[in-house]
């Protein structure tokens, strides 16, 4: 069975109240019967139960973060930092896949968890403005993402417009001409997506043309997207000079198609993905990518919600969490490779 | 109309409600046909499984916990991935949890995370250790993925770790590789997945009257690109200098595959170089990586319905219960395909 505070008081010879106010930290307690309590608690491997101690006080000691894509790592890297954050206060998190569907995220935000979270970390995929603006629950949400909802709730994320920009803007002084971009979203007709939009900016106020014949619309966004996406461009005849890719992995599936076909990267086509997730550091040729400071986004989120659960009544804010453009092989090319003769 | 209900997909595809159930569950003896007359019924009339209703009737959450150590190590991804298809399937769900692999969070999964909205665990663990386990509170039902080091003390599945780690190893041998260095093995360490790897590699040397060379066995301190890059480039200097790298997961093979280009190494033509796992991303990488795929959706499924077995059985059970996945090798650019 597990060890209980009666057991931790036995061990240490004192009251079960004593090892309580150790556990729950309050100040009135010698530094001398902290530590014979804490010795104990060590000796005995007592874990503190967490959920009693929410319940207490109302609460559960959960929150969600619903992600679109499990097998995306910019979500895992992101739930690293939102689990650490949330830790230090002791939380626990339990991560949601909505595969970015609509249903799903509709049945995350209107509080299919309700009775088990304390708070809602979102980041929507296809979930429309209507869809969040009557909740049966009211359970705190702050959303993260690149869709912009003019909503009253907590909004944090990198301004994807501008990263976008800079990427082009990266490609365009190292004297690229015709860009392409991978990874628009296939089948849905709503306000150009930030990337995109970003994409098609940076070329036209460098008086380049923004050419549509060389965005490809995707359904997902991972490896094989991007692999299928660069094969698509490729086979209609178009030859980009650079690929600016929704994301890391789209990039990655872009790179391995154009080392299939003989193209070298970045002589012939450079890259550019997002995310700046760690596979994108290791491949081949090491990726430039825009990269978001999940640490920040994370920590953000959480302390969102926490403020919110703490006083409903806290203004919305959005949040413009800081980013920068990581320059690597991919688009600034790599040293000329050594040579090794086996003896 | 109201929410379809069972009784509304029965009589839409002409079958028993019955017979509805048994395609829900996924039990064997229903035919194709059948089976495909309930799914489309089912499509139809927009039926969804009313996970209410069944926890009112037996007193569950409906809601199965899934700890895994990091979703970063895309392998628990992938996995975490099938687990939740699996339970959707069933009409339950997975609340899925994060262990970072450190024992007092899996000690928390062993107990069920003290809330009350759990009727499960599955639990991949790298920290445990047996008396955690032996201490436990067998009312709560859980099963280990992975290798257990207290066989008996819960279902676990797992694959055959030492038949496919010899293996790859043998194909190898058989591409006239001599020197094969195991990054992230280690025959004495807790880790009883490299451990068991690490046996099986051995194994195979036996079989070709080769002799372990110690130094060619090289633990690693995590399972990340990083440290198979660090182990790589180490190995790599050694005055015998290893003819391959039999790397215990996919994320060490990527990260070992980029210090070899790093340091001017040719992959597979200087040195041939496998994973575990078949994780996305090996399918892409340049060279593509030869690996050893578990049956993660095998695995995911097995998991699944033990779990779902303990708690319908409710009380703690018969014992536990060991079950093998299925693995096979596949054989990529890295080494030779």
């Amino acid at each position: 069975m597990p060890v209980s505070l009666k057991d931790v008081a036995a061990h240490a010879g004192v009251s079960i109240k004593t090892v309580s106010n150790v556990v729950n930290n309050y100040q009135h307690v010698t530094p001398a019967m902290r530590e014979r309590v804490q010795r104990s608690i060590d000796a005995l491997g007592y874990q503190p139960n967490l959920a009693a101690r929410h319940l207490r006080k109302g609460r559960t000691g959960i929150i969600a973060l619903a992600l679109p894509e499990l097998g995306n790592p910019y979500f895992a890297e992101l739930a690293a930092s939102v689990i650490d954050t949330a830790a230090q206060h002791d939380y626990i998190v339990l991560l949601d896949h909505t595969g970015g569907l609509r249903e799903q995220e509709l049945l995350v935000s209107q509080g299919f968890r309700a009775r088990v979270i304390d708070g809602l970390i979102l980041s929507p995929i296809e979930l429309e403005t209507e869809d969040l603006r009557d909740r049966a629950h009211d359970v705190p949400l702050v959303l993260l993402g690149e869709r912009d909802y003019d909503l009253p709730y907590d909004h944090i994320a990198i301004d994807n417009v501008a990263a976008a920009r800079a990427a082009v803007r990266h490609l365009i002084d190292l004297g690229r001409r015709d860009v392409a971009f991978i990874g628009a979203r296939r089948g849905r007709s709503e306000p150009a997506q930030l990337r995109v939009r970003g994409w098609r900016e940076e070329l036209t106020a460098a008086g380049l043309p923004a050419d549509e014949r060389l965005v490809a619309a995707t359904d997902g966004w991972g490896h094989a997207d991007g692999a299928s996406a660069m094969n698509h461009i490729l086979d209609s005849g178009r030859r980009p000079d650079a690929v600016f890719a929704y994301n890391d992995p789209m990039a990655i599936g872009a790179m391995r198609v154009l080392h299939e076909r003989g193209l070298r990267v970045p002589e012939d086509i450079a890259v550019v993905g997002f995310d700046d997730v760690i596979e994108g550091r290791f491949g081949a040729v090491t990726l430039t990518s825009v990269s978001p400071d999940k640490a920040a986004i994370g920590r953000l989120a959480v302390e969102s919600v926490l403020a919110r659960l703490h006083d409903r009544a806290t203004e919305h804010r959005r949040v413009s969490a800081p980013y920068r453009l990581v320059e690597r092989e991919s688009t600034l090319g790599r040293p000329a490779a050594q040579r090794r003769t086996d003896s | 109309m109201g929410r379809p209900r069972i009784k509304d997909v029965a009589e839409y595809a002409g079958v028993s409600a019955k017979t509805v159930s048994n395609v829900l569950n996924d039990y064997e003896h229903v035919s194709e046909q059948t089976r495909a007359a309930v799914r489309e019924a089912i499509d139809v009339l927009g039926y969804r499984v009313n996970i209410a209703g069944r926890q009112l009737r037996r007193g569950r959450t409906g809601m199965i916990a899934l700890a895994v150590p990091d979703l970063d190590i895309a392998y628990f991804a992938e996995l975490a991935r099938h687990v939740m298809a699996e339970t959707e399937r069933l009409g339950s769900t997975t609340l899925l949890l994060e262990t970072g692999g450190r024992r007092e969070k899996e000690l928390a999964a062993v107990r069920g995370f003290d809330a009350q909205f759990t009727d499960g665990v599955i639990l991949s663990p790298l920290a445990l250790l047996p008396r955690d386990l032996a201490d436990r509170d067998t009312r709560l039902p859980l099963v280990l993925l992975g290798e257990c080091n207290l066989p008996g003390s819960a279902d676990h599945v797992a694959i055959d770790n030492v038949a496919a780690a010899r293996e790859a190893t043998e194909h190898l041998l058989a591409r006239g590789r001599r020197r094969i260095a195991v990054v992230g093995g280690d025959l004495r360490g807790t880790l009883n997945t490299s451990r068991l790897r690490t046996l099986g590699y051995q194994e195979a040397l036996s079989g070709a009257g080769l002799a372990l060379p110690d130094e060619l066995v090289l633990p690693v301190p995590e399972f990340r690109r990083a440290d198979g890059a660090a182990a790589a480039r180490g190995l790599m200097r050694l005055p015998d200098r290893p003819d391959a790298l039999l790397c215990l997961n996919d994320h060490l093979a990527l990260g070992a595959v980029r210090a070899l280009h790093e340091d001017g190494w040719s992959v597979p033509e200087d040195v041939d170089v496998v994973g575990f796992d078949d994780i996305e991303a090996t399918r892409f990488s340049i060279p593509t990586i030869t690996t050893v795929a578990p049956d993660k959706r095998g695995i995911a499924r097995r998991a699944v319905r033990l779990l779902l077995d303990r708690i319908e059985a409710g009380a703690p059970g018969g014992p536990a219960v060991d079950e093998t996945a299925g693995h096979r090798l596949i054989v990529r650019e890295s080494s030779g395909a």
